[in-house]
């Protein structure tokens, strides 16, 4: 559980650290919508190479990203051997049964392979770079203008930091309520697939009632300092739109030009 | 059944970036059939002692000594049930690991688990109950709808109902009402009278006076000092090096000592009223 990098901020101090989320956040959907434009080999290495210019730029060890990749690897290589013996075109090399080894599954599955690292690879920048909150208040930016269609964009995201918020606080209150019911006897990882099932259910009860204990508390906590539904309030946290933001775009948008010159129709 | 360690180390989340330091080079013996506290500041290193004392925790490097199961960094999870019947814990706010559909169905919970009958688990159960001051009509209600310091009785009872032969603590009376904390502290000295071991965490210097034979002082994952709790509480100004302070009764015969009253500093409210009984003629004086 623990190991898991994906969604996990780690302290940092490089030119990524100072950027601002809503830009990391926009080069990020960016990508992966570009990573279509890609079709041959100069595109790939041109995509290979900005990517692992980005993870170069957040100055972390490269074992936290292999962290990042570590937990799908296995769906990459599945998919990836799919599109290996499941297509064919270009040269046969080896066909038995449904089983076709050809040039073009070759060359496609190794495609597939770099798309599915890049993506992970640049969301893990995305998420170690930047704190939970960042995350919310750029995505609160980004979803503005839904204002106009009536959508409550300011309660989405108070919504979101309140979750946010409570992320490790429920982490932390899981594992002291499974430590509870271990120490009286309960055994999360023996029997069959149902009893293990069952077993939860003394973990999972109490946290729900926790849970909404600690909405109701903070409810009323947040009423009497004067909060209220629909009420226009001022903002503490400003995002500042600064110099590498431009760089974090512009370098994106190189990328997306280079691709598009270089593809093949 | 001594608890005993030997050079324990215990490290969170080691070898990662987040690794932290909980305890170091721990050596220890807590005797069976005695109140032992554990006191220290907060993040001392109290609350991960207790779950090594019955495998949630494993040490780093080191080993615990439980009787005669022995606990190291190798120690597999399997067969640790067998003594996590005999040490039993009762978290912090305990009260939020009630999740059976009845009082009586939670307090059964640990029974069964252990291996108990289903009539043994229930007359167990019922039994414990009633000492922890539960009525019988409360038995069939859901457990969350009682109030707080009786949601907290209920899971106690869930923890005595197995009868561990070493009962560990974590601040059980934080958040109760003066005369529920008595109450509370009563059962477990009751329960230390039938031979059993207990062991608590506090942060009350009060409590542990009234309550404990013998102190553990952590600070800093370390052992400070182990002793009764004559010799503990004798030195306010090394308890204040500890960021701990001495009971009031305490203090206050000291400022009756300054006053120039020959008085020995009083462990606990009646000592003090002994101490001063005893004085009686120099403060007619």
């Amino acid at each position: 559980m623990s190991k898991i990098i994906i969604g996990r901020y780690i302290p940092g101090n490089s030119i990524i650290y100072k950027m601002d989320p809503r830009g990391k956040i926009l080069a990020s959907f960016l990508f992966i919508a570009i990573i279509f434009l890609a079709n041959n080999w100069i595109t790939y290495s041109i995509l290979t190479i900005f990517t692992l210019l980005a993870v170069i730029a957040t100055g972390l060890k490269p074992k936290n990203f292999w962290d990042g990749v570590k937990p799908f690897i296995w769906i990459i290589f599945f998919t990836a051997l799919l599109q290996l013996f499941f297509s064919s075109g270009g040269k046969i090399y080896w066909h038995w049964g449904i089983f076709t080894l050809s040039s073009y599954g070759l060359i496609t599955s190794i495609y597939l392979f770099i798309r599915f690292v890049v993506i992970i690879l640049i969301s893990t920048v995305l998420t170690v770079t930047t704190t939970s909150l960042q995350i919310a208040d750029g995505l609160e930016w980004i979803l503005t203008p839904l204002k106009y269609l009536k959508v409550p964009v300011a309660e989405i995201a108070l919504v979101m930091s309140i979750a946010l918020r409570f992320v490790p606080t429920l982490m932390d209150e899981t594992v002291k309520i499974a430590n509870a019911q271990r120490a009286r006897g309960a055994d999360f990882n023996d029997g069959s697939l149902i009893q293990r099932a069952k077993a939860v259910i003394p973990i999972l009860i109490p946290l729900f009632t926790n849970s909404l204990t600690v909405a109701l508390d903070l409810a009323t906590a947040m009423e009497s300092r004067g909060y209220q539904e629909n009420h226009v309030r001022s903002r503490y946290r400003v995002l500042k739109w600064s110099k590498y933001d431009w760089l974090n775009l512009g370098y994106f948008l190189l990328l997306t030009l280079l691709l598009m010159v270089f593809r093949t129709k | 059944m001594p608890i005993t360690l030997k050079n324990v180390n215990y490290t969170y989340n080691s070898n990662t970036p987040l690794a932290h330091i909980a305890l170091t080079d721990v050596n220890l013996t807590i005797k069976d059939n005695k109140v032992t506290a554990l006191i220290g500041h907060t993040g001392s290193g109290k609350s991960t002692l207790l779950q090594l004392f019955d495998g949630l925790l494993k040490p780093t490097t080191g080993e615990v000594r439980v009787n005669n199961y022995v606990l190291t960094s190798q120690t597999k999870n399997k067969g640790l049930k067998s003594l996590r019947k005999e040490v039993g814990i009762v978290f912090q706010s305990p009260e939020n690991q009630l999740f059976a559909e009845t009082v009586l169905k939670d307090v059964m919970f640990g029974p069964q688990n252990f291996g108990y009958s289903d009539e043994e688990a229930e007359s167990a159960a019922k039994k414990w109950l009633k000492k922890v001051g539960i009525s019988e009509e409360l038995f069939n209600r859901s457990p969350f709808d009682l109030s707080g310091g009786q949601m907290r009785r209920v899971a106690i009872a869930g923890v005595l109902a197995y009868e561990p032969k070493i009962l560990c603590l974590d601040e059980p009376a934080a958040g109760l009402d003066p005369s529920g904390k008595e109450e509370i502290l009563s059962i477990f000295r009751d329960y230390q009278q039938q031979g059993h071991g207990v062991i608590l965490v506090s942060h009350d210097m009060n409590d542990v006076a009234n309550f404990a034979d013998e102190v553990v002082v952590m600070d800093k994952g370390k052992v400070a000092k182990q002793d009764n709790i004559h010799n503990i509480f004798s030195d306010p100004s090394w308890l204040q090096k500890h960021h701990l302070n001495e009971p009031e009764s305490i203090s206050f015969s000291l400022k009756l000592r300054q006053r120039g009253l020959n008085i020995s500093p009083a462990i606990n409210v009646k000592n003090l009223a002994d101490e001063i009984i005893k004085n009686r003629g120099a403060i007619n004086e």
